[in-house]
């Protein structure tokens, strides 16, 4: 009788969790790619051009859309990448942390990472990771980058894979968008200013993307 | 002599004692256990089929996690083995059991609608390990819990701390191949993954990390020792020293590859040892591993003599 019972509290609690796994309704992959056409062609003395080269940053198959531009400011150098994801209950939908970076002839990926204050009600201070790639020809890149969902911005891939799921759950949809910044270095200007490069456009992109979100 | 026969007596009296004890009373209760458990692993497998057939598809596809599809039959195996102990245990259901149970299944829910399916894979062992101890208890979990706990090497490492590692470890045998090639009179530069030699320029790619191999090795470490008749800490030290024998048999294969490339060119990458990269570096582990087994065997055979 005791074992009879157990049984059933045991079957009833598999139950219980097959019907909250198919009652819950599906993933909503609906997508709205307005806010990645916010990134502006100028960001005050910058202008950019449509376009960027694979190697620098490579398309991430899993992304529905990107805008990819190529900034100018006098002599600097800037790439910027904003890709969305959605739907992303499914792993081949989510931004693979491989695409983040090339990685094709590289000899050296050095992570580094610096503190950023973002434009917001209120202001958002994170802390970006970047890294300082080392290619086989000698040539180095610095990238930087950061998830977002909605305004909410995750510079650390484990935080933003839990933000995911937490979303995933609570609301079953969850549209995200992944934006890399990449200069080159040493092209003649010191590290420091390759640095202010990327910490002088990363908040002109969260702001304007953070405009279009506020708006919509 | 007689001092031999009086514990064996007592011996003899307890066990016919126990047999009265089954004779009386556990052959219902426990058949109604046994039959219990059998519909509950039936209930788990209809539960968990979506993700079991997600993970199969894995196995398949990668090579590095094909140890997958051998898992569920050396657990088999394991529990067959303790099937006379198994036999014998007591059957006394452990309420500490549904605690567990509960918790595995929230494991589930949340692994499956937030899209984590790691964590919920990971639940399949757990739940098993509960269900055991609520309906069977802890007599029977102690004598099966090695075989439960073996089904959690099929589950596939998250990716995203597989990539971290797999990267960490391209360095590190990068950097040891370069120290070993230096002492070898091989002329090697090291530049992060690539070891330029004066012939030729080679990457420690990630197909040429052990890191992806990790759970398979630690997975074959663990079925090995508990396939001999070993104390736990022999057991114990086989199974953890599975994962760096599988790091130094790789890095052993890149040091023969990098000096085979120095003498001989690029023909030495066409080999059969670089060719099949896993299977090698598995062989020289379960090499290193009898060895290590050996030694410790002879270590414990002289301390106890």
């Amino acid at each position: 009788m005791r074992t009879g019972w157990r049984l059933g509290v045991i079957l009833l609690l598999f139950a219980v969790s097959a019907v909250v796994l198919h009652r819950v309704p599906a993933v909503k992959g609906a997508t709205n790619p307005v806010s990645l056409f916010a990134l502006p062609m100028a960001f005050g003395a910058w202008t950019g051009a449509e376009g960027i080269p694979e190697e620098i940053l490579p398309v991430d198959p899993n992304e529905r859309l990107s805008v990819r531009r190529t900034y100018r400011n006098g002599s600097q150098l800037a790439w910027v990448s904003v890709a969305l994801f959605v739907g992303q209950d499914v792993e081949s939908r989510r931004a693979s942390v491989n695409k983040i970076y090339p990685q094709h002839g590289v000899s050296l990926i050095e992570p580094v990472s610096f503190g950023l204050s973002l434009p917001g009600s209120p202001a958002t201070s994170v802390t970006l990771p970047a890294v300082i790639i080392h290619h086989q020809d000698s040539r180095r890149l610095l990238v930087a980058y950061w998830h977002q969902i909605g305004n909410r911005i995750y510079g650390g891939e484990y935080r933003f894979r839990l933000a995911l799921m937490r979303e995933l759950i609570l609301t079953r949809g969850v549209d995200s968008i992944l934006v890399r910044i990449a200069t080159p270095l040493g092209t003649g200007l010191s590290g420091a200013d390759e640095r202010a490069i990327v910490e002088s456009l990363a908040p002109s992109i969260y702001a304007a993307l953070h405009r279009e979100q506020v708006e919509r | 002599m007689n001092g031999v026969a009086a514990p064996e007596k007592v011996v003899t009296d307890i066990v016919a004692s126990n047999g009265a004890v089954q004779a009386g009373a556990r052959p219902v209760n426990g058949r109604l256990a046994w039959l219990a458990l059998g519909v509950t692993v039936l209930g788990v497998l209809v539960l968990y089929a979506p993700l079991v057939a997600g993970m199969a598809a894995e196995w398949s596809e990668f090579p590095s996690l094909s140890h997958g599809f051998a898992v569920p039959v050396i657990s088999a195996y394991l529990l067959w083995r303790r099937r006379h102990f198994l036999a014998q245990a007591p059957i006394e259901g452990s309420i500490l059991g549904l605690p567990l149970i509960v918790f595995a299944l929230a494991m589930l829910v949340v692994g499956s609608l937030g899209g984590e399916p790691f964590v919920a894979r990971l639940s399949l062992p757990l739940v098993l390990f509960g269900a055991v101890l609520f309906l069977m208890g802890g007599q029977v979990t102690r004598q099966s819990w090695v075989a439960i706990a073996y089904l959690a090497f099929m589950v596939p490492l998250p990716y995203l701390t597989l990539r971290a590692l797999t990267y960490q470890s391209r360095l590190f045998d990068a950097g040891i191949t370069a120290q070993a090639l230096g002492w070898l009179g091989v002329p090697v530069l090291r530049d992060g993954v690539m070891l330029h030699l004066p012939n030729m320029t080679l990457e420690v790619a990630d197909d040429c990390s052990s890191v992806p191999a990790i759970a398979a090795l630690l997975a074959l470490g663990a079925a090995y020792s508990q396939m001999q008749s070993r104390p736990t800490w022999i057991r114990v030290l086989l199974t953890i020293s599975a994962a760096p024998l599988g790091l130094l048999s790789n890095i052993i294969r890149l040091i023969l590859t990098s000096i085979s490339v120095y003498y001989f060119g690029a023909i030495a990458l066409n080999n059969v040892i670089h060719k099949f990269n896993g299977t090698s570096v598995f062989l020289a582990t379960v090499l290193l591993l009898v060895l290590l087994d050996t030694l410790l065997v002879r270590v414990r055979a002289r301390e106890s003599s």
